[in-house]
């Protein structure tokens, strides 16, 4: 191996140790799982942590014993290896403690699979929502005052959508085209749209999330906060910027949107409206409503990476008042009239 | 002509040929049709690597125009006019890393080229059970192959629905741009499955009847009880691809549903042949094949790493009843497994309940093997050459992409972490770090038999060394993106705010795996001069007990003089009857002292 071929290799190591200097020093990537803000995700988060603390305690004890054997039984002159063939003792250990660690993960995935997936929330009180996806958006509908769905005064959305706080949220997913993936992250909501079947997720949200002005973060407000906090529900818009510290290594204009700051700003002609509790006040606002955002989990075309949708979630007055604000679009009625109601009338019945 | 001696059936070898067409294309020689399957995979691993630089670009720079390449290639294939990937562009690059990486590199190089090579010379046999076949294998695998890389150029460009090709995109007409290149992909697919059942055929067939006298099955080399366990798998899956792979080009060219469903609409249109069809029968089916498949692509490089680690530590397999009872126990188990690349997919949540208890089980005769390798290291007398640090390597990256499978086995964890980069950190770590550092191992390890002269040492250990560091760097960083929810197969991730702060991290990850990709030239000059120009080696360089390394280099066309006749295991290193060495061969005759090795 000649000099220059060591030096090729140790350029090569520059690159990714100052792409990570960067990265560091340019703002804490966020590596761990985002805050979880509804009820399920919290159980999911809870298991997760179970199964990892597990999984590390076995990750060092092997890594540490195989580097170990490495170190401690490399070969040394006039040194024989060690003649057995294996411990049949040895060997049920390691085989019954491994099981019974997996016998604990399954019973407890068992039981936190059962609460999500195999008992939906059933009573008046919950609100039912259609999800219908499609090449590339999400469309909802919402069944109205009659509580029925394919009904005259149903309330059909598309890309962002409301629920209310606090009540047990059961969406009706199926999908116009191709198989979609309904995620919401922070939720811990995932399950894919298929046409031709109807799938159901149930979450409930406890707490509003909005736009802190100052801190130009989210945080997450209860109803109670909500309504003694002034609020702004229009007349601001969410920017964006490059962050300004240039990147020596960027190719291009299009790679500083890698670095991208996001904050709230007023809106120069927009008419501010600032509530609390629902109605509107003159305080200036603390707060921006803000939203989770929804994601599209599953290949679904070329457009697959730009199908965002936004669910923002209501005091109850405020989520009626939205209902009641949507306009009928046609162009929406004939999907569902036309596709889902026309095909799947089994997909209406809420159970 | 006749050196050998052939006193019965199996004792008949095909003659030797004497032109350069018998001799390297046209050979029935399972040793020439192993370096066949080895150079083509080769080829389409610098191709798939190369697909694989140019997502990682368009992750980290998107919409910029991609260096060199861009400019030249600008508007053709996947390069937009300014010489950036586009967004389908973006996704035929992924369908195609992923089929061409599954079908025509990993598994033709552990299953067709090293079991190729090795089965017969491991049981002491003169070639395979059935020559001609093993020709014809290849000879469908290449044309496969050239199928799927022609698929690039024709109108619309190559499949970009997934390596997975779920329906409908895959299926419904003008839901996914390619039209020809899905086709194509799928006859290659058909060749290539017919490629590997006839392939495995012969080996099981090759393992059950030819084994030499004494070769008893408790006496085979690991390596060929992975061979033959993969056979198995093999012979009873591929079918499956085959078959729903043909209700796929049926309902695209034939006017079929079996996946189409009422009323599917895309657009505003509705499908032609939209009617009684269902999605999921498809992801049954595929799955059904496909994770049989993933065992496919893993326990081969189990079985090298099992001899070479027992090799270079001079001490049996730990276990090596228990190892043969984890193989059998993961393809029965495989095969049951289907449901948990399901979790999510609206199939009846009770099914989910049985697979995810089903996957969380079939963890454990992985980990008996693992525990089983590390006990093979202990107490030895470890000799740290360069197939024993790919082999180490492939422990240490299993154990990680292993225990990385467990978050998903959890169902409700795969609820968040599915179709997330948490599972294409998972999913490369056993193929790449565990199943590609074992081919290293199995290429450096084998080379002196297969081509009679050694590797350059010191870049063997160069090319370890960054490809280790690398690797890690690329990939670790990828359970943390999944971690905070970053989904696949997303051209541009900048639309989503809860994405953006992960940018740097997309970075960090690319210029790794430029790092990485561009250590692997130090690989691909060192075989391919090593091949023509490397130093001329021993018969056994390494003191290996198994059976190839009692043969010259390079093999003659009829392997062994005399079959062998088994007196001993394949691992029994420093047993006592080695004195004053450490090491017999697995025919070394009944009385040790007279040629006990050094």
């Amino acid at each position: 191996m000649t000099r220059r071929t060591a030096l090729a290799s140790l350029a090569l190591l520059l690159l990714p140790a100052l792409a990570l200097a960067d990265a560091v020093a340019g703002g804490s990537p966020s590596i761990w799982l985002p805050a979880q803000v509804s009820q399920a995700g919290h159980d999911i988060d809870a298991l997760y942590m179970n199964v990892m603390v597990i999984v590390a305690v076995i990750f060092v004890a092997t890594e540490g014993l195989l580097l170990y054997s490495i170190i401690a039984f490399r070969a040394k002159p006039g040194r024989r290896a060690q003649y057995f063939h294996g411990s049949t003792g040895v060997e049920l250990v390691l085989a019954a403690v491994p099981a019974l660690i997996l016998l604990y993960i399954t019973v407890t995935s068992s039981q936190l699979w059962d609460r999500v997936r195999l008992a939906p929330p059933k009573g008046a009180d919950v609100v039912h929502i259609q999800v219908y996806s499609e090449q590339f958006a999400w469309n909802f509908r919402y069944p109205g005052p009659d509580a029925a769905f394919g009904t005259k005064d149903d309330v059909m959305v598309s890309v962002d959508a409301a629920v209310p706080v606090g009540k047990d949220i059961v969406f009706h997913l199926s999908s116009k085209d191709v198989i979609h993936s309904f995620f919401l992250p922070e939720s811990r909501v995932k399950q894919d749209l298929v046409p031709g079947l109807l799938g159901k997720v149930w979450t409930r949200w406890d707490l509003i999330p909005v736009w802190d002005l100052a801190t130009q973060q989210r945080v997450l407000l209860t109803l109670d906060q909500y309504r003694a906090a002034a609020v702004a529900t229009s007349g601001y818009t969410l920017q964006s910027e490059p962050n300004p510290v240039k990147r020596w290594f960027q190719a291009s204009d299009s790679a500083k949107i890698n670095y991208l700051h996001y904050h709230y700003e007023r809106d120069n002609d927009a008419k501010l409206v600032v509530e609390k509790g629902g109605k509107p006040c003159k305080d200036a606002p603390q707060y921006v409503l803000h939203y989770y955002e929804i994601g599209c989990a599953q290949l679904c075309g070329n457009l697959h990476f730009a199908m965002r949708g936004t669910m923002k979630v209501l005091p109850p007055e405020d989520y009626e008042a939205w209902l009641k604000a949507q306009q009928p679009d046609s162009s929406l009625a004939d999907k569902w009239n036309g596709i889902w109601d026309k095909y799947h009338p089994e997909f209406n019945k809420i159970l | 002509m006749s050196e050998a001696k052939i006193e019965r059936v199996a004792d008949f070898y095909h003659p030797e040929p004497t032109d350069f067409f018998r001799k390297y294309v046209w050979s029935y020689d399972h040793k020439v049709i192993a370096k066949q399957y080895l150079w083509t995979s080769f080829i389409f691993l610098i191709l798939g690597g190369t697909l694989a630089m140019l997502l990682r670009w368009q992750i980290a720079y998107p919409n910029a125009p991609v260096p060199v390449l861009g400019s030249l290639l600008h508007g053709m294939f996947f390069f937009g006019a300014d010489g950036s990937i586009t967004p389908g562009g973006y996704l035929e690059l992924a369908t195609m890393h992923g089929l061409i990486m599954v079908f025509f590199v990993i598994i033709p190089l552990i299953v067709s080229a090293f079991g190729n090579f090795l089965i017969p010379l491991h049981i002491g046999a003169r070639d395979v059970a059935f020559p001609l076949l093993n020709a014809v294998s290849y000879w469908l695998y290449l044309p496969a192959g050239l199928l799927i890389f022609a698929s690039f150029f024709v109108d619309k460009g190559a499949a970009a629905a997934g390596w997975t090709a779920y329906p409908p995109l895959s299926d419904a007409a003008g839901a996914s741009d390619p039209v020809l290149g899905m086709n194509m992909v799928l006859f290659a697919l058909f060749l290539a499955g017919f490629s590997s059942i006839l392939g495995g055929l012969n080996f099981l067939v090759t393992i059950v009847k030819l084994r030499a006298p004494g070769m008893t099955w408790s006496r085979l080399p690991l390596t060929t009880w992975a061979q033959f366990i993969t056979a198995v798998f093999q012979v009873l899956a591929t079918p499956m691809l085959a078959a729903v792979g043909a209700m796929l080009l049926f309902d695209r060219i034939a006017g079929t549903s079996f996946f189409i469903p009422t009323g599917l609409t895309i657009n505003s249109e509705l499908v032609a042949n939209a009617g009684g069809g269902f999605p999921l029968l498809w992801q049954h089916i595929f799955w059904f094949y496909a994770h049989p498949a993933v065992y496919i692509l893993i326990l081969p490089s189990m079985g090298f790493a099992s001899d070479i680690l027992s090799a270079f530590s001079r001490k049996p397999v730990f276990g090596y009843r228990a190892m043969v009872i984890s193989l059998a126990s993961i393809m029965g188990l495989g095969f049951v497994v289907w449901g948990h690349h399901m979790f999510l997919s609206g199939m009846n949540p009770v099914m989910g309940m049985a697979f995810m208890i089903s996957t969380v089980f079939i963890a454990l005769p992985s980990g008996v093997k693992v525990f089983n390798w590390l006990g093979t290291l202990w107490g030895g007398s470890i000799r740290l050459q360069p197939p024993m640090l790919y082999a180490l390597s492939f422990v240490s990256m299993f154990i990680v992409g292993g225990l990385s499978g467990i978050f998903m086995a959890a169902s409700p964890v795969d609820i968040y972490i599915h179709d997330t980069y948490y599972i294409i950190a998972h999913f490369h770590y056993v193929v790449f770090g565990a199943t590609l550092f074992s081919v290293f191992a199995a290429t450096t390890y084998w080379f002196p038999k297969m081509f009679g002269r050694e590797m350059n040492r010191k870049l063997s250990y160069l090319h370890w060394g960054l490809t280790f560091l690398f690797f890690n760097l690329a990939f670790f960083p990828m359970h943390f993106l999944g971690e905070a929810g970053h989904m696949r197969r997303l051209a541009t991730s900048t639309g989503y705010e809860f994405l953006n702060p992960l940018a740097p991290w997309n970075e960090f990850i690319t210029l790794s795996a430029f790092a990485l990709g561009m250590s692997q030239l130090l690989f691909m000059y060192n075989f391919i001069y090593s091949v023509f120009a490397g130093k001329p080696a021993e018969t056994n360089p390494w003191e290996a007990s198994t059976l190839e390394w009692t043969i010259p280099n390079p093999v003659p066309v009829y392997n062994f003089k005399e079959l062998p006749v088994v007196t001993r295991g394949p691992h029994e290193y420093s047993s006592p009857d080695t004195l004053p060495g450490d090491w017999l061969p697995q025919n070394a005759p009944a009385n040790p002292s007279a040629s006990a090795g050094h």
